[in-house]
């Protein structure tokens, strides 16, 4: 049973919370990967995935490393049992290079779902097809969807939905709406995060600056943390 | 050479933790400032626009054309009449792109963003309207006021000097709200500790964190609702005093001039007079009661002859026939609607920039489980109140239901059950005073009825209602809180369990505002 009077139990919650905030972090570092195009995009339709019947799309990486592949998919309520796997495959969409399950449940809803995976070293101007897989765990009434665009200006832009009857029913030029990103060294991974940090900001915002501001808060946070708790 | 006991117990002193939960909130708002995109804080278009709009100096000597807006999309920032300023730099950013798009990322591109801050730096673009009619809030407020103040003392600054530092008056006024929270809570009957834990808990709370770190009227607003109920706390605890008056009816001004809904507070002003008149009475000297009316008198001449609200334009609407079956028909749909209660809720706890960054559900439905534990206690509390208070009653009869059907327990319930109820019948000298807890409830009530209200009088009178995002209720955030720690201390068996709590709430609320800035924020505008 728990006693609040034992002044341990104030240091098992400091170490909780610190777990916590470890977590919070890693996660943090693990998203940040940047993607290299600067796109605004314009949603145009969605394609409902259909359970092991998976969808694919080609692209052309831009730098090496590849590391990550943001997309947006649009389900709040995927119960356990289910897996959406996104798979990074060979131009003919067979030989699997990498593959990774979505990052962390807990991101914004209606926001990029993030796909993180070791980098791939020599991936720049590397043609990949992007395999998205669905596997639903009982039959549900609402199945999720990735959103697409279209009129991309890209000819080659096309995303094949693979039947589950060996057919393909091809979407002719679509695109989902997805950016891939490109891992770096952390010092350049800093660097790029306060460039985008600081762009548009007022001068005292600007370069390191808001780097140590955050660096402050987290410091002082866990100080005030200590002095509260124990 | 340090002592380092003496340096512990520095450090241990109320008022140094106060201070560093101060310090720390500064730290949290210039990160939610620095994170927030130049207008992605909610309305920052049109609170900007009517700040500029002030600040402009009073001969216009510019040309001027006046044309009607061509299109009524909400996206069409160039189209708005808006400073010069602002359309360009959206224009320049393709800022609305971002506004309600999920997908979309600022255009990160080295050598656009340079250029594009070069072009806001040069001066070229002014800070001044030059299409009317301008598109600002046409009853200009106090807040917009003051921040037009503070636009004017940093004229010679550049675009983004301005803007950001404007948005540290909502730091400031985040900072008012906190030192309000420590005190009401302290006088409300709370051990300090418990006063210092709660005020961390508050300062960490997601939404309150990112709303005074933007350019809106709510964050003086929600310090002025702060500032008036510590002065209605101190009339309740301390006893009548002049500057306690002074303040609660200055307080209720300000609230009423920097927001249509402050205008709760004058009858809530009302009824604390009222209730102070009931106790007091009768120990007031002729000449303090002599000069007590003729205060209150000038007060409502003040009132009805320099009218802080357009009576007119509130009021109206309700002499037509069928006002009053609109209003119940609102209320019956609204108030039920577990919908638009979800999206109240999730728009209070964390839906930042234009409704298009929000917590996880889940995230949500901890948090209502965790409001929910906590209600239970202060329903329970309730109850036990009016057994004390009346002998017979539902409360009791509830009680003895309770125990009539303890046969049919398990036994861990049963258990359980009679823990609570040991913990609730014990005296409990650390929770808030009831009668303090009753004023809460009427700021509580009176706040909710009159969002409800306005946003009744927007659909009724215009067809579109305000709409009812949490951050409405974010001036009640002192009484709210103080509600959730009264039901855990409820159900707590003394000040140390209370206390235990209080720390655990706290290290959610800080764990919960650290996934709100690096798992939501961040992502949403900068990978």
């Amino acid at each position: 049973m728990i006693n609040p009077n034992d002044k341990k139990i104030n240091r098992w919650l400091l170490g909780l919370f610190l777990i916590g905030f470890g977590l919070i972090l890693l996660a943090f570092w693990r998203w940040l990967v940047f993607p290299t195009d600067y796109r605004l995009f314009e949603t145009s339709g969605k394609i409902i995935l259909q359970p092991n019947e998976a969808l694919t799309q080609l692209f052309t990486a831009k730098e090496n490393n590849l590391s990550q592949i943001q997309i947006i998919l649009r389900d709040e309520n995927m119960p356990f049992g289910e897996k959406l796997t996104l798979s990074i495959r060979d131009e003919n969409c067979k030989d699997v290079i990498r593959s990774a399950q979505v990052d962390w449940p807990l991101h914004a809803p209606k926001q990029y779902d993030y796909f993180t995976f070791p980098a791939i070293p020599d991936s720049k101007d590397q043609t990949y097809c992007l395999h998205l897989l669905f596997e639903a765990g009982k039959k549900r009434k609402h199945m999720p969807y990735v959103l697409t665009m279209k009129d991309t200006g890209n000819a080659q832009d096309q995303i094949l939905e693979w039947k589950k009857n060996g057919t393909q029913k091809a979407y002719a030029e679509q695109s989902f709406v997805f950016h891939s990103s490109y891992k770096t060294k952390s010092a350049e991974t800093l660097s790029e995060f306060t460039r985008r940090l600081s762009a548009y900001k007022a001068s005292y915002f600007q370069g390191n600056a808001s780097l140590w501001i955050i660096a402050f808060f987290l410091v002082a946070t866990v100080i005030l943390v200590c002095i509260l708790v124990l | 050479m340090f002592d380092f006991q003496k340096i512990l117990a520095f450090c241990r002193k109320p008022n140094f933790i106060l201070g560093l939960i101060l310090f720390v909130f500064v730290l949290k708002g210039l990160v939610f400032a620095l994170i927030i995109p130049v207008f992605q804080g909610s309305d920052e278009y049109i609170h900007y626009a009517t700040v500029q709009y002030l600040a402009e100096p009073k001969d216009k000597t510019w040309p001027i054309k006046t044309e009607q807006r061509q299109t009524q999309d909400t996206k069409d920032i160039p189209s708005y009449h808006f400073t010069e300023e602002i359309i360009a730099f959206s224009q320049l950013t393709e800022s609305w792109n971002l506004s309600g798009e999920p997908h979309n990322r600022q255009v990160f591109d080295p050598a656009l963003i340079e250029a594009n801050e070069k072009a806001m730096r040069s001066g070229k673009y002014a800070p001044r309207i030059s299409t009317y009619p301008p598109d600002v809030i046409t009853r200009t407020t106090l807040a917009h006021q003051i921040a037009a103040g503070g636009e004017k003392l940093l004229s010679h600054k550049d675009f983004f000097f301005r803007y950001f530092t404007l948005r540290f008056l909502a730091i400031f006024y985040g900072l008012i709200t906190l030192l309000c929270a420590y005190y009401i809570s302290l006088w409300s009957g709370m051990k300090r500790k418990h006063s210092l834990l709660l005020t961390a808990i508050i300062a960490f709370q997601p939404m309150f964190s990112a709303t005074t770190a933007i350019i809106n009227y709510d964050p003086l607003l929600i310090a002025l609702f702060s500032l008036f109920l510590l002065a209605g706390t101190s009339i309740i605890v301390h006893g009548p005093r002049y500057i306690s008056f002074i303040g609660l009816f200055l307080f209720a001004l300000g609230a009423i001039l920097t927001k249509g809904t402050g205008g709760i507070l004058l009858i809530l002003a009302i009824g604390l007079v009222a209730w102070v008149l009931r106790k007091y009475f009768r120990a007031l000297s002729r000449l303090q009661k002599s000069a007590f009316f003729a205060v209150l008198l000038a007060f409502f001449a003040l009132l009805i002859f320099f009218p802080p609200l357009d009576y007119t334009a509130t009021f109206s609407p309700l002499m037509r026939s069928d006002a009053g079956s609109a209003l119940v028909s609102y209320f019956s749909n609204n108030i039920f609607d577990w919908g638009k209660i979800e999206r109240t809720q999730i728009t209070y706890w964390g839906t930042f920039g234009w409704l298009d960054t929000q917590l996880h559900p889940w995230v949500l439905s901890g948090i209502i489980l965790v409001e929910l534990s906590s209600f239970l206690g202060f329903i329970l509390l309730i109850a036990c109140l009016s057994r004390r208070s009346f002998s017979v009653g539902g409360p009791q009869k509830l009680i003895a239901l309770l125990k009539k059907g303890q046969r049919f327990f398990p036994a861990v319930l049963s258990r359980g059950y009679a823990k609570i109820k040991n913990n609730l019948t014990a005296e409990k000298t650390f929770l808030p005073k009831p009668e303090l807890l009753i004023f809460f409830v009427a700021s509580t009530i009176l706040l909710q009825l009159t969002i409800r209200f306005y946003d009744w009088l927007g659909i009724f009178s215009n067809g579109e209602g305000v709409g009812l995002p949490g951050r409405y209720f974010l001036p009640n955030i002192i009484p709210h809180f103080l509600f959730l720690a009264t039901g855990f201390g409820a159900l707590s068996k003394n000040a140390r369990v209370f206390e235990f709590i209080l720390k655990i709430l706290l290290l959610l609320m800080i764990l919960l505002s650290l996934y709100a800035i690096f798992l939501i924020i961040i992502p949403r505008y900068y990978l």
